[in-house]
């Protein structure tokens, strides 16, 4: 494993809650946008009694991907822009997980 | 501290970007709310007679839907509808239902659902009495019609074969009877209460208040955001 810097060291912690909640808003949005709401509005509607916990579940846990991602937009300095970019990310599918790799990989340039 | 007017712009911005989001959560809050009322149980009215809570006149008030009625009359005239969704709790079931066209006093119509279609057509003749609950017509079609079909129970569907005066919507019966007071046995489906489709569920929107609220008190934090950040990055480094 390698060795942190000292501010790598200081965003780590924040670093880790971001990508773990990245990847989970990532998965939840998958599941709300391919099954959720197309068994909700468009086919297989009796399917959706069985599925219905997935915009419930999102829908409790969106709060806390929003404060994971604004402790570590707000640790690692970044724009008021790029904060609300990387909230709004946990609303669509993939976009957190393009997130997610774009905080690794600032992460790991941090000198 | 004097703050630049640039600062006092961001923060009316905020303000307002706060009281809207906040605003969106009281709505979900009030759907919330909607929701549970609608799924709540709301035991039955006494029966009335149709008469008095609906007229050929007007559309179907929804205070009148769900209400048990009592009337009578003669049959006219008889469809089937078929793959029907009946209304029952929990299952799904798919039926070809008989409608009949009953003709009450002043040439005034109403379709009645009298229970499973069956290969024998009973015949009525005369006076019939009827109990059954009344629902709004039918908007979307179960089944592609044939003659003496109905494609959804709708009396607009029938307008043009009657000279009655239709009622808006129709009647579920659970009953019928002779004047005298024999009973007419059919096949009934059940008549249960019609349950308002409000989208969602309860926790679903509580759960898009707890979202809407909280981005109502983030967004307060964005004017002061860069200096917030700006001394946390110093800190770090």
């Amino acid at each position: 494993m390698n060795q942190l810097n000292p501010r790598q060291a200081a965003l780590n912690g924040a670093m880790i809650r971001f990508r773990i909640m990245a990847i989970y808003a990532g998965v939840m949005s998958l599941l709300l946008w391919f099954v959720s709401i197309p068994t909700h509005y468009l086919f297989f509607k009796d399917f959706y009694e069985y599925v219905s916990w997935i915009s419930l579940l999102h829908g409790f846990t969106y709060p806390i991907y929003v404060f994971a991602a604004f402790h570590y937009c707000l640790k690692a300095g970044k724009s008021l822009k790029s904060t609300i970019l990387f909230i709004l990310a946990g609303t669509l599918p993939i976009a957190s997980f393009v997130a997610e790799r774009r905080a690794l990989r600032e992460f790991n340039s941090l000198t | 501290m004097k703050r630049s007017k640039g600062f006092i712009a961001q923060l009316i911005v905020a303000i307002t970007l706060s009281i809207t989001f906040i605003g969106l959560g009281n709505w979900q809050l009030d759907r919330a709310h909607d929701v549970k009322v609608a799924k709540r149980f709301v035991p039955d009215s006494p029966r009335v007679k149709l008469e008095s809570i609906v007229s050929v006149t007007s559309n179907l008030e929804p205070s009148a839907i769900n209400r048990l009625v009592e009337f009578s009359g003669n049959y006219r005239q008889i469809f089937v509808a078929p793959d029907q969704a009946l209304l029952t709790e929990g299952k799904k079931l798919f039926a070809d239902l008989e409608v009949r066209l009953l003709e009450l006093s002043g040439k005034r119509g109403i379709l009645v659902v009298r229970g499973f279609e069956s290969l024998e057509n009973q015949e009525i003749i005369g006076k019939v009495k009827i109990a059954g609950r009344l629902y709004p017509r039918q908007t979307a079609d179960s089944a592609r019609a044939d003659k003496g079909e109905l494609s959804r129970i709708d009396p607009a569907l029938i307008v043009g074969e009657t000279s009655l005066s239709l009622f808006d919507g129709y009647v579920v019966a659970t009953a019928e009877e002779t004047p005298l007071g024999q009973e007419i046995l059919t096949t009934r489906i059940p008549a249960p209460q019609l349950k308002s489709k409000i989208p969602g569920n309860y926790w679903q929107h509580i759960s898009y208040v707890f979202v809407w609220w909280l981005m109502g008190l983030l967004v307060l934090f964005a004017p002061f955001y860069n200096e917030v950040a700006v001394k946390l990055k110093h800190e770090s480094t």
